[in-house]
């Protein structure tokens, strides 16, 4: 009687069946149609990226036939401003070298231990819900899970105005110079964090911006160097905000928030954003809404920092397999020693030094193998 | 058959690149739904049987693009399957049977249904993702659910004529 019915409404029996299919996968949190699913996502990004390609090559064509008149007068223009730099540029020289002798004296060891893989931007906010970016880069070519994602873009800011000053004027004389600077509008090159890698696949990767409604990121006031948390907003709500900050200090329009550190996922002193003027103090703790630094909605390169995040003591579980995470870790930090060659041909080392290659195995879990 | 399915897939893979891919429909935040767009021209034009499959894998392909998170504390791990598939399919469905009682040819027609369909998709999303995720701010509805559904079904008016053209009705064929 049911499958008459049935075969006579396959409409209505499709729905009823994709329904109780999905809700069941939903409610029991089974990773059927998941596995399924992230099988086909490296044949649906070859084709997102081949997309992109086209629709980008075809907006580049149009737009450089038209910008070609405005490009010889600002050729122009900029010769004569070349001329001019060219001064500065000596002028700088001097400072670098003026710069690099105080370091030296001061002992200062400027730091990069990271390198980074620089990823184009195939995919961003597929939908009005969530937020996900995909890249080109994927395990191939040394992108893990978890690692910490920044960008440069170039945005107008508001910067006072820098008058030619005597170099032998003081500080004192300088200050109400300064209370009287104009401004103006200029392009700057900006630093900022875009979020962190959560999916990764052989040659595309997922990225969670920061504001997601799921992102959290720790963070410091540079100021002060008081922590924080900065969460993603829903949808509606496109800034991210700073919780958990002391009442002890008083937050001002434009503070700015770098990365702490603390999570052993992001590198610190990264900077974040700027705080609003959006300020709420609440019972115990104040909160405050954050521009960030890069403009997610208009990005287009990314650079992954090749970091594992450090945290030992918690079993990572990113979508990653085995093979593909071997075969990343190899290409940020060489081959990797496999625990059963080293049960068998015991290196001639120390317990300390063999016992690392094995940690980095069992830290990365792949789930779906 | 064979080609009017290659005709389906390939408009629904267009539909999914414009959705994903090309950012130049965007206004402000907000996106129209092209999955819906095309979803509710098959289901109307072709009947809410394949309606509801091309909602359904369209909806799978938006559930695939937005990935499978692993949460960093507990082990679990955060998959978004369902959350687009199952509203775009009961859309498809309903739009195959709603249009039987609707003058096809008639614009104003199919943009009440856009417009109804988006406002019930943006609905099913919200309820889906408070009830198995995190709950959503119900001023979600406000700013993203009906915007949405305005610049949709404003949007279809031109879109329905061009898919009219692209891939017209079997029986005019």
């Amino acid at each position: 009687m049911l499958i008459e019915h049935f075969s006579r409404n396959k409409a209505g029996a499709s729905l009823f069946l994709l329904i109780t299919l999905n809700l069941g996968n939903l409610i029991l949190q089974t990773r059927l149609i998941a596995n399924a699913a992230n099988a086909s996502t490296n044949l649906l990004d070859f084709f997102s990226k081949t997309f992109h390609n086209f629709g980008t090559g075809t907006i580049n064509l149009i737009d450089s036939y038209g910008n070609y008149i405005q490009v010889k007068k600002e050729n122009e223009a900029l010769t004569k401003q070349i001329e001019e730099y060219q001064q500065i540029a000596l002028q700088v020289n001097a400072l670098e070298d003026e710069n690099r002798k105080l370091r030296e004296n001061l002992e200062y060891q400027q730091k990069s231990e990271f390198t980074t893989i620089p990823a184009e931007v195939i995919s961003i906010d597929p939908d009005n819900w969530f937020q996900t970016i995909i890249i080109n880069k994927g395990s191939e070519d040394g992108i893990m899970p978890y690692m910490p994602v920044i960008a440069y873009q170039v945005s107008k800011e508001r910067v006072p105005i820098i008058n030619e000053v005597d170099p032998g004027m003081n500080a004192e004389i300088l200050d109400p110079l300064r209370k009287n600077e104009q401004f103006e509008t200029r392009e700057v090159l900006k630093q900022g964090v875009v979020g962190k890698i959560i999916q990764v696949a052989s040659h595309s990767a997922r990225i969670l911006p920061i504001t997601d409604q799921y992102s959290k990121l720790g963070i410091k006031i540079k100021k002060s160097n008081h922590w924080g948390i900065l969460s993603g907003q829903s949808q509606s709500r496109e800034l991210p905000v700073l919780e958990f900050i002391t009442l002890a200090i008083t937050l001002e329009e434009g503070d700015e928030i770098i990365t702490s550190g603390a999570s052993g996922m992001f590198p610190p002193n990264i900077p974040v954003g700027k705080i609003t003027s959006q300020i709420k103090r609440l019972a115990t703790f104040q909160e405050a809404i954050i521009l960030p630094e890069i403009d997610i909605s208009r990005l287009t390169t990314v650079l992954v920092i090749t970091k594992i995040p450090h945290n030992p003591e918690k079993d990572f579980t990113p979508s990653l397999s085995h093979e593909t995470e071997q075969v990343a870790i190899q290409k940020i930090h060489g081959p990797v020693v496999e625990k059963k060659n080293l049960e068998e041909n015991p290196p001639a080392t120390t317990k300390e030094e063999s016992a690392e290659p094995v940690k980095q195995k069992s830290g990365f879990k792949g789930l779906f193998q | 058959m064979i080609l009017e399915k290659i005709i389906i897939i390939t408009a629904l893979l267009i539909s999914y690149f414009l959705q994903t891919s090309i950012d130049f429909f965007r206004l402000g935040s907000i996106k129209p739904d092209f999955i819906l767009l095309i979803t509710t021209y098959f289901a109307i034009y072709r009947g809410e049987f394949i309606g509801l499959w091309v909602g359904y894998i369209g909806g799978l392909l938006l559930d695939i693009n937005l990935g499978t998170m692993a949460s960093m504390d507990n082990n679990t791990i955060r998959q978004y399957i369902g959350i687009n598939a199952i509203p775009k399919a009961v859309c498809g469905y309903l739009a195959g049977k709603v249009s039987r009682n609707f003058n096809k040819d008639n614009t104003i027609s199919w943009v009440a249904i856009i417009f109804s369909l988006t406002l019930l998709k943006g609905i099913m999303t919200f309820l889906l993702t408070s009830i198995f995720y995190n709950s959503m701010a119900a001023q979600t509805i406000i700013t993203v659910i009906l915007p949405e559904a305005f610049y949709t079904s404003a949007l279809s008016i031109f879109w329905f004529k061009f898919l009219y053209w692209a891939i017209p009705p079997l029986q005019t064929q």
